[in-house]
């Protein structure tokens, strides 16, 4: 029986004690929501703070992005107003989408009002249809920059020049538009002739001077009167036929007619003397490469024309004088010259001998084609006289 | 069947309670409080199974039991007042008062010494079953302090375990109690009280287990 009893309370202790483990824990759950409720009211609380904090700060951000928008905006507009160049803007159908009051004065536009340019196609406008600009309207559609010259007059005959300079809008490869920038260029141009006219004139008065001094020496010596001209005109047909450049070819001529002007030095008895000269003699003509060079040195030629008259008697061995130069040490037209020179010499009369001829001349370059003569310049010379039919003026 | 498991059921389960929680405290990442109640916990666990085996390997000595017994009684007894004490000094934030601790520890400690040794000199267990029965309320104000701060404290998920481990006390000590009230139930007769008191609350303990895993493994995100 007492066993019974015990039995009975050990059964009904366990099961009071699992009931009260569950209510504990159910306690604890219910605890555990609560602590877990608050919790989240905090984190809520927390980020909602967080979340106001960040409103205000992005709120502020924006107000201050769109106050320097605004004053960007307004500086844009200043500038695009007040620029002294004109501005179109152009849609992707050409169409004018902006332009700023300056385009007006520069295209003589007083009739028109910007707004009635609006929306108008550029062909539609006038000055504007200018057949080169429509037609690089296509490289702007391709996206490449464009630059050209427009010159555009009013009734009252005035005209100015423009300098058009375009840039391609591009969205994502695809042309969405196109800026063009008009500058007034009409004094820099006219400046430009000015200048132009000005450099025309002092070539001249150079010529000038330089056939003025190429005179005065062969004044001192009458058989070689005109041997300047003719090596000039000799030299400059080689030199076109190598076809060497225009900058060249005028220090050429310029440095052909003076060639010989070192001779002034040269005592006039040496120069008309009519037999052989001796080995001092020929050292004093020697000189006149040297003389020449220092009376030219002197004078601030747009061509190296000091140079070639320095170097006209190099040879291409080394053999020549006065610095004993070779091959590429020796400039192109002084190369030339040499030829010229020789050919011109050899086919006129001097005191000491009769005219040799053409055929001899051009014998004498054939033989020393390679250590004495440039074989491209003797090759030239040659094709002249053959094909050519060079012939020495009178 | 009965003597069975009132004879060996405690120490058996006790042995299971000590090795689950064992485990909680290997695996357990909380805070000062959990871990040293943790601690105790398991000391007090390991104490009450030496006694329990110890018993078991003198129980045919005679003449040895009794003191054994007494020895065993003093050191759980003072064991348990220190362990209350220690976490309510800890839950109340008077750590830094050790000297008040230590006071209180030694005050409530004398009577169960005295009353080890009355129960010696005198060969009966009356002394120290009276000590006893005021030790358990004791523990058990001591407890219901614990666990009132436990609840009340933000930290409550944190201390889960040391939650459990006072409401299993707080069990414990109610049924004791019951068990060992001399002025209501008649202490000898109703012996194997207390040890169901003891069985049901192991087995609370074990449950326990169940629901702090649970718990845990829901709140450890």
């Amino acid at each position: 029986m007492e066993n019974q009893i015990q039995t009975f309370v050990l059964i009904s202790s366990i099961v009071i004690g699992f009931f009260i483990l569950i209510a504990i824990y159910l306690v604890v759950k219910l605890k555990l929501n609560d602590i877990l409720l608050k919790r989240s009211e905090e984190k809520l609380k927390n980020f909602n703070e967080t979340l106001q904090l960040m409103v205000a700060e992005k709120t502020q951000e924006l107000l201050e992005s769109q106050k320097k928008y605004k004053s960007l905006y307004e500086l844009n507009e200043e500038v695009l107003e007040n620029s002294p160049a004109g501005i179109v803007r152009l849609d992707a159908h050409l169409r004018i989408s902006y332009l700023n009051p300056e385009i007006i004065r520069l295209l003589f536009l007083r009739n028109e009002s910007l707004e009635s340019l609006i929306g108008e196609q550029l062909k539609n406008v006038p000055k504007l249809n200018d057949i080169k600009l429509l037609y690089l309207m296509d490289d702007l559609i391709n996206g490449l920059e464009i630059s050209t010259d427009l010159r555009i007059s009013n009734d009252e005959s005035n005209s100015k020049y423009l300098e058009v300079k375009g840039v391609p809008i591009l969205d994502g490869g695809t042309f969405s538009g196109a800026v063009l920038l008009f500058n007034d260029i009409t004094e820099s141009i006219i400046a430009e002739e000015k200048l132009k006219q000005s450099f025309e004139i002092l070539q001249k008065a150079t010529g000038d001077i330089i056939q003025a001094m190429s005179s005065t020496s062969e004044m001192r010596d009458p058989y070689t009167a005109g041997h300047q001209k003719r090596v000039k005109e000799l030299a400059v047909a080689i030199g076109r036929k190598m076809n060497i450049n225009q900058e060249q070819l005028e220090g050429l001529k310029f440095a052909g007619i003076i060639h010989d002007i070192g001779k002034i030095s040269v005592p006039s008895d040496i120069l008309s003397k009519p037999g052989k000269i001796n080995k001092m003699e020929f050292e004093v003509i020697k000189n006149h490469s040297q003389v020449g060079f220092d009376l030219l040195n002197k004078i601030e030629f747009p061509w190296p024309i000091s140079r070639i008259v320095h170097q006209h008697h190099e040879r291409m061995d080394g053999s020549g004088y006065p610095l004993g130069l070779k091959s590429d040490q020796i400039l192109l037209e002084a190369r030339i010259l040499a030829v010229a020179d020789v050919v011109e010499a050899m086919t006129s009369h001097r005191p000491y001998r009769a005219a040799l001829g053409i055929e001899q001349a051009l014998q004498e370059i054939a033989d020393h084609k390679h250590d004495y003569y440039d074989p491209n310049v003797v090759d030239a010379c040659i094709a002249l006289f053959r094909e050519k039919k060079f012939k020495f003026s009178a | 069947m009965i003597n069975v498991v009132s004879d060996y059921g405690p120490s058996i389960l006790r042995f299971i309670v000590l090795i689950c929680w064992c485990i909680i405290y290997k695996k357990s990442k909380c805070g000062k409080i959990n871990r040293i109640v943790l601690k105790y916990f398991i000391l007090f666990l390991s104490i009450f199974l030496i006694w329990n085996s110890s018993m078991f390997v003198i129980k045919w000595l005679n003449g040895v039991t009794s003191y054994t017994y007494l020895v065993f009684w003093g050191i759980t007894s003072i064991f348990e007042l220190y362990f209350v004490l220690k976490v309510v000094f800890m839950v109340l934030s008077s750590e830094a008062h050790k000297d008040i601790f230590y006071i209180s520890i030694t005050i409530l400690a004398i009577p169960s010494l005295i009353a080890t040794i009355l129960s010696f000199i005198h060969r009966s267990y009356n002394p120290i079953n009276s000590t006893d029965f005021f030790n358990i309320i004791i523990l058990l104000l001591g407890t219901m302090i614990i666990l009132r701060k436990i609840l009340s404290s933000p930290d409550f998920l944190e201390n889960i375990e040391s939650f459990f481990i006072f409401s299993g006390f707080a069990l414990y000590f109610c049924m004791h109690i019951v068990a060992s009230n001399v002025l209501t139930l008649d202490f000898l007769k109703n012996w194997s009280f207390g040890q169901y008191a003891t069985i049901v609350s192991l087995i609370f303990w074990l449950g326990s287990v169940f629901f702090i895993w649970k718990i845990r493994s829901k709140h450890s995100s």
